[in-house]
């Protein structure tokens, strides 16, 4: 509980981008799938 | 034992109604300046009426109850459930009046659609609409996913005597931090990051497709919250396809995610904890959700042939997973082409569009969370079966903090999940009954309960006017989370039973 009440202003800016990197690779995994899914079956 | 509502329970609702549409009313100020900063004096004219008449009824609503009295958790649902339809309402009076819309009803079915974050439409000729109605479109977008409650109580404060409990009223389970008012405030920031951040790549992608300085800035603003907020309305006709651009599509697919996070995770990686979002049952439930249905839809568009490029894999089936997943509903395909998706991958959408994002974030549908429990219960079950009777067998899951799956849990995740199912074929068999395809049907069934805004073409200005009341119904149930409408039903036929008790005797 001590922890989650930690400000979270205070690493935005990283917070933020490591999103941003999470998301972009999130993406990348599923088109690069969904490719090799789309051949191997096609 | 259910309690009626006494007069003084009902003026109190009555005045923190009122604050609500004041809101509202303070908003189109916002349109209203656009429109004489642009020029566009007719749309000026239709915002000075719609915020005059809003505030006029805010006002009078307020005044039912001077004392700004406490409300009580049963109150503040019942004040949810009236704000978003309170919001709507007003909110379609300048649409009504730009002449885009066919009628008030047209004009209300888009107002629910912006603020439940929905984003089907009935509008007739977008591709003309003025700048101030295509910003009060956009911004309904925006009020409406982070919350009406959670505007109010981080901009007004005059809801003090209540705002915890209207808070939890909306479907936010969990403060963020300590005080509510710096929850509401938290989750504010957050969206600004992101709002400026993709309003930024976007307008300089539109500036260097051509678009002027104003026209560019704006669409990459009203795309970003359209997206960031999981509403999916866009400027163009076309939505997303407008802007022929892998850059703009790339950038929506990112917003959509981030729109479809929990604010608390958001918060914990925003903390520093980054492993939050490995170890999370809602995080991981969503990311197999999404892999799952990109898979199916990767092998129908491997089976048919129809979408076949490597660009078309993540331009046309990546993306719209992800927008039917995030409940946004921003489209990239021609009238006629989701013939193109097969049967394999339309099913894929609908389920996407069903399980929906996140808890406590903008998205709609029965949420990631729900689904991980329910997923988590069956290998519960699983587990005590082939268990040793005397086994007593107790499973944990990640969320936030470590928790141990309970019969309450679980119960309350099946009743979401229960009623959202009843909703989508509910709607899907009245859609039908108005002689649509079955598949169609239940497509549009799931788009308007899930607050997604795919469409497969039903949504129209020409639809059945039953249609449109009952997509409004489902928009505003499907936000609500339905809990809330429960309670104001009930409260309303208890009220009712009890005045005919009276006439009775």
């Amino acid at each position: 509980m001590e922890r989650r009440h930690h400000n979270p202003y205070r690493h935005w800016a990283s917070g933020f981008l490591f999103e941003v990197a999470l998301f972009v690779a999130f993406l990348a995994i599923l088109a690069g799938g969904a490719l090799v899914i789309m051949r191997a079956v096609g | 034992m259910w309690i009626r509502f006494s007069s003084a329970e009902v003026r109190t609702i009555a005045h923190y109604l009122g604050v609500l549409v004041l809101g509202v009313a303070a908003l189109m100020l916002v349109p209203l300046f656009t429109a004489l900063f642009l020029g566009e004096w007719g749309p000026a004219l239709d915002y000075l009426i719609g915020a005059s008449v809003a505030a006029a009824i805010g006002v009078a609503l307020m005044l039912a109850d001077v004392g700004r009295p406490q409300l009580s958790l049963r109150q503040s649902l019942i004040v949810s459930a009236l704000a978003w339809l309170g919001a709507a309402s007003v909110g379609a009076i300048p649409l009504a009046l730009s002449g885009n819309y066919g009628s008030y009803l047209d004009a209300l079915f888009d107002a629910m659609s912006g603020f439940t974050t929905s984003g089907l439409t009935v509008v007739v000729d977008l591709d003309h609409m003025a700048y101030a109605h295509n910003m009060w479109r956009h911004l309904t977008h925006l009020i409406g996913g982070q919350g009406i409650i959670v505007a109010a109580i981080s901009l007004a404060v005059a809801l003090k005597g209540g705002a915890f409990s209207l808070y939890l009223a909306e479907g936010r389970d969990e403060r963020i931090l300590p005080n509510v008012l710096h929850t509401a405030r938290f989750i504010w920031f957050v969206t600004t990051v992101w709002v400026v951040s993709g309003t930024t790549v976007l307008s300089v992608v539109n500036w260097f497709s051509g678009m002027g300085a104003v026209r560019g800035l704006l669409h990459g603003f009203w795309l970003t919250i359209a997206a960031f907020d999981t509403g999916g309305f866009g400027p163009m006709s076309q939505n997303a396809l407008y802007y022929h651009s892998p850059w703009v599509e790339g950038a929506l697919l990112v917003l959509m995610i981030a729109g479809t996070f929990n604010f608390n995770l958001h918060a914990n990686l925003w903390r520093g904890d980054r492993m939050e979002v490995f170890g999370n049952i809602e995080a991981r439930t969503l990311a197999a959700n999404m892999a799952i249905c990109v898979a199916f839809v990767a092998v129908s568009f491997g089976v048919g042939q129809m979408f076949a490029t490597d660009a078309e894999v993540w331009r046309k089936g990546v993306f719209h997973v992800i927008s039917a997943h995030s409940g946004t509903g921003h489209q990239t395909l021609y009238p006629g082409q989701w013939q193109f998706f097969g049967g394999t991958g339309i099913i894929a959408l609908v389920l996407a569009m069903a399980f929906g994002g996140m808890v406590s974030s903008t998205a709609g549908g029965i949420k990631s969370l729900r689904v991980g429990l329910i997923l988590l219960s069956v290998v519960h079950s699983i587990k005590q079966a082939i268990s040793p009777p005397s086994a007593v067998v107790r499973l944990r899951f990640h969320h936030l903090t470590d928790r141990f799956l309970t019969p309450e849990i679980v119960a309350s995740a099946f009743t979401y999940f229960a009623l959202y199912i009843l909703s989508y074929a509910t709607g899907g068999l009245v859609t039908a009954a108005y002689g649509y395809d079955a598949g169609a049907a239940i497509f549009e069934s799931v788009s308007a309960a899930a607050n997604v805004g795919l469409s497969s073409g039903i949504t129209s200005a020409s639809m059945p006017g039953g249609l449109k009341v009952l997509y409004i119904f489902q928009m505003w149930a499907g936000r609500l989370e339905y809990l809330s409408l429960i309670t104001l039903i009930l409260a309303v036929i208890l009220s009712f039973t009890r005045r005919m008790g009276r006439a009775q005797s």
